[in-house]
């Protein structure tokens, strides 16, 4: 067990680096003078190479990279180059309101995928079926920001039901929580119909009806539980790429959300920012597939018992 | 037992009295801070967060636009060429036109109650100056050659020889040389002390003089200004409070002030109705009488590498100036179109300038005679913004039309900047220039001169360098009087639009969308947004 949890958290700790390593090579190989969009147009050549000798832009890009690992390995992701803002303030500052929306998205799909998969499950190439499928290939194939700007100026500008935008109180996410549940609950569920179909034709979900158990027993108790195994996986890879910024929505709705900032941070070449918001991500969702291996063997106790 | 003695008991009332005049008197003591106090919050939206309210190390325009609500400058302007007096009394400039003695009007503080003393100005200077604080105005500055400004900046002195206190309320600063447009330059007031503090809480909460004060600033979500208890300013102070709310674009920002949400529609340096939704609110009963525009201190063109061919070649320069059609757009009134680079609004502004009206037979017969052989290819670099992007199709089509076939390149602003640098890469680029005061000399000195070429950062991104331009801009920058000044940019200008080292397109306008209860002077096209000078009536 014990050497289970050291490969796992070997690998994380690749996986991260390799993120890390990555990110940092190509945010440099973008071209561009980071000094000049910190110091703007106007700044004499001694102020630009102020910043240079600030920042060590000049120093080989291995070099630097060496010294941010150091940097990181001691807990620090440094300061923003544009606002001088420390890197880990700015994502802790903004991550409760993407969390926020995230968790509220989650409910909302969830709520609706799970049941609807189900249904559609039971009463397969029925009229509500096929009527889900076009639904929900609907909702896999709309745009993220052409649904929140419509969903925005419908319902919130026209008809005044929700806010147009900021985040002052939990009102505020009911529309951009709605939206992003809208374009994932297609995906869900027929994610969810098609691992029921497989799962209502096996042989211990006939022998639970043979023995007589209820049509929502068998369905909820029986066959949905291992239904859910890889539904769990993608939720779970799903949540935590969410987590680390849900742009389009956090932008139409002016929401203060990490997907903002990594892109404002992408835009003005403040690598610290860029690194801090990338590594965070990746580290949610490494961290989210250990959730899932946790929440397998809950589901599912062979699993459990097999490990 | 009685609480009063009886002796004074009958003076009772009239103490009463005397003590409530008194009161009413103190109460309503002449304070140009509660004068016109019209109350409310003030409310607007920002897409991003301020990189700094430290006006030495501001570069964004956006961010300046936060700064008339929390420091007061020297000198402050109306109607963008008129000099006001404002944290200074009173100002006199040598008869040498080098000299300029600031006195300060008296009773100013910090708000944190300290008083604002010469010192204060001559520090922002010095911070300005010193290239250890990279701050991104030293280049501006540096264009004024301050005395001892080189020695200063290499560490030599300690101080700026040519910056001078006297007293607690006299500020003198003496140029190398004369220029009369010194005045225009903002000078505000900066505590050493609060600056210097370790960290950067001075850029997030600076202790300023202005109107107003930052109360609170969360990143990303809201910055929000109360009223400087210290204020003694001499315009009146009109908000309870404002609150910035930070997030969201120009569509969000819109579809929130329709709602009645934010009192003003855009607030940015380029304050404009976005293009998408001009028409529907220009014919939206409710605000067509709440569309406030002025024009800008602004140009915009494309830089002609007149080192490249075949744009080495005048010709071909101006071909292509008279293949453009630069009224296209026109009547939505977001611009003036160019026929050179000094805006419409300028007192140098040449009336007579013909410059190159759209003329495409011109231009073809002008291709011709180079005997070029057609189709020219050229590349044009631009900006990711929707202008940009709407400038570049335009000129690519109307190119298109005389043979010239134009491939588009679109790059960030940093990049943009740094290839237009290097001489020999980049042949096109679409530019432009925003100037902080009424004359020629920054729009045409800083991109036009010929020996900037050799810079690291130039600004001349034609490459071009003319003589005659070069020693005229050396006369007119000291030149004092007014006609003659204004004579010499003229003549400037009529060299450089005749050789055409850039494609002139368009002088940007200001158009502002307010609430109805939104009173004042919004617009100064100096300083586009003046959120000091307005108020609310509801």
């Amino acid at each position: 067990m014990l050497t289970r949890l050291l490969t796992r958290f070997w690998w994380s700790a690749v996986t991260l680096l390799g993120t890390a390593f990555l990110t940092f090579l190509l945010v440099n190989a973008v071209p561009g003078d980071v000094a000049r969009v910190i110091a703007g147009s106007k700044a004499s050549a001694e102020v630009l190479q102020e910043i240079h000798l600030k920042y060590h832009l000049d120093d080989p890009v291995l070099q630097r990279l060496g010294f941010y690992l150091i940097q990181l390995a001691h807990g620090d992701l440094g300061h923003s180059y544009v606002t001088d803002q420390s890197v880990a303030e700015a994502i802790l500052i903004r991550f409760p309101t993407t969390a926020a929306l995230t968790s509220l998205a989650v409910v909302m799909w969830v709520a609706l995928a799970v049941p609807l998969g189900v249904l559609t499950a039971r009463f397969r190439s029925s009229w509500f079926d096929r009527t889900t499928l076009v639904v929900a290939t609907v909702s896999l194939s709309l745009p993220a920001f052409w649904l929140a700007r419509i969903l925005q100026y419908c319902l919130a500008y026209k008809l005044g039901w929700f806010p147009v935008g900021f985040f002052r109180s939990f009102v505020d996410l009911l529309l951009p929580a709605a939206t992003l549940a809208i374009l994932m609950v297609g995906y869900y569920a027929r994610l969810v119909h098609t691992n029921m179909v497989e799962v209502l034709d096996s042989l211990y979900v006939r022998a639970a009806r043979a023995k007589g158990a209820s049509e929502t027993r068998v369905l909820f108790k029986h066959a949905l539980r291992n239904a859910l195994i890889p539904v769990v996986t993608m939720l779970g890879m799903d949540v935590a790429s969410l987590l680390g910024g849900v742009l389009f929505i956090e932008n139409v709705f002016a929401l203060p959300g990490i997907g903002n900032l990594a892109v404002q941070s992408v835009l003005n070449l403040d690598v610290p920012m860029i690194m801090g918001t990338v590594l965070f991500s990746a580290t949610l969702v490494v961290g989210a597939n250990w959730v899932v291996d946790l929440l397998y063997g809950w589901i599912d106790p062979r699993i459990k018992s097999a490990s | 037992m009685k609480l009063v003695p009886t002796n004074l008991t009958r003076f009772l009332p009239l103490l009463v009295a005397v003590a409530s005049l008194a009161a009413t008197v103190f109460a309503s003591a002449p304070n140009a801070g509660d004068a016109l106090h019209s109350g409310g919050t003030f409310h607007v939206a920002l897409a991003d967060d301020p990189q700094t309210l430290d006006p030495a190390l501001q570069q964004l325009a956006n961010d300046a636009l936060l700064f008339p609500l929390l420091y007061l400058p020297l000198l402050d302007n109306t109607n963008g060429v008129d000099l006001v007096a404002c944290a200074a009394q009173d100002w006199q400039v040598a008869s040498d036109g080098r000299t300029f003695t600031f006195h300060l009007r008296p009773g100013l503080r910090f708000s944190n109650g300290r008083m604002v003393v010469a010192a204060d100005y001559a520090y922002y200077l010095e911070r300005i100056s010193d290239p250890r604080n990279a701050s991104p105005n030293n280049a501006m500055l540096g264009a004024y050659h301050i005395r001892g400004a080189d020695d200063f900046a290499a560490h030599r002195t300690k101080h700026l020889a040519g910056v001078r206190i006297e007293g607690t309320r006299t500020l003198v600063v003496e140029l190398d040389q004369p220029d009369p447009t010194f005045l225009f330059y903002g000078i505000y007031a900066l505590p050493q002390e609060e600056v210097e503090r370790p960290g950067d809480a001075f850029a997030r909460h600076p202790t300023s003089d202005g109107p107003y004060m930052v109360d609170e600033w969360i990143r990303g979500v809201r910055l929000v200004y109360k009223p400087n208890p210290f204020y003694a300013g001499p315009e009146p102070r009109h908000f309870d409070r404002i609150e910035i709310m930070i997030g969201g674009d120009a569509a969000t920002h819109l579809l929130m002030f329709e709602r009645g949400e934010l009192d003003l529609a855009n607030f940015t340096a380029a304050a404009s109705i976005p293009a998408a939704d001009q028409a529907r609110i220009l014919r939206d009963p409710r605000w067509k009488n709440c569309i406030d525009r002025a024009p800008l201190f602004a140009a915009r063109f494309a830089n002609l590498n007149t080192q490249m061919p075949p744009l080495d070649d005048r010709r071909v320069r101006q071909a292509i100036n008279y293949a453009v059609d630069k009224a296209r757009r026109a009547a939505s009134g977001r611009f003036t179109p160019a026929k050179g680079l000094i805006p419409p609004i300028m007192p140098a502004n040449n009336t007579n300038l013909v410059g190159y009206p759209f003329n495409p037979p011109k231009a073809r017969q002008l291709l011709a005679e180079t005997g070029i052989p057609l189709p020219i290819h050229l590349t044009l670099w631009y900006a990711t913004d929707q202008e940009s992007i709407m400038q570049a199709q335009e000129i690519q089509a109307d190119l298109h039309e005389v043979g010239i076939e134009l491939s588009l390149r679109q790059a960030s602003f940093s990049e943009l900047n740094d290839a237009a640098e290097i001489p020999g890469k980049v042949q096109m680029s679409l530019s432009g220039w925003f100037t902080g005061m009424p004359d020629p000399k920054d729009i045409l000195g800083s991109q036009f001169d010929g020996r900037t070429i050799t810079n690291a950062a130039t600004y001349n991104t034609s490459f071009y360098n003319n003589p005659e331009v070069n020693r005229l801009l050396d006369e007119a920058s000291p030149t004092v009087e007014p006609a003659r000044r204004v004579a010499l940019y003229r003549q400037i200008e009529e060299i450089i639009v005749g050789d055409a080292p850039c494609l002139f397109l368009k002088h940007p306008n200001l158009c502002e969308l307010r609430q109805p209860w939104l009173k004042g002077p919004l617009l100064e096209p100096l300083w586009p947004l003046r959120l000091d000078r307005v108020w609310i009536e509801r």
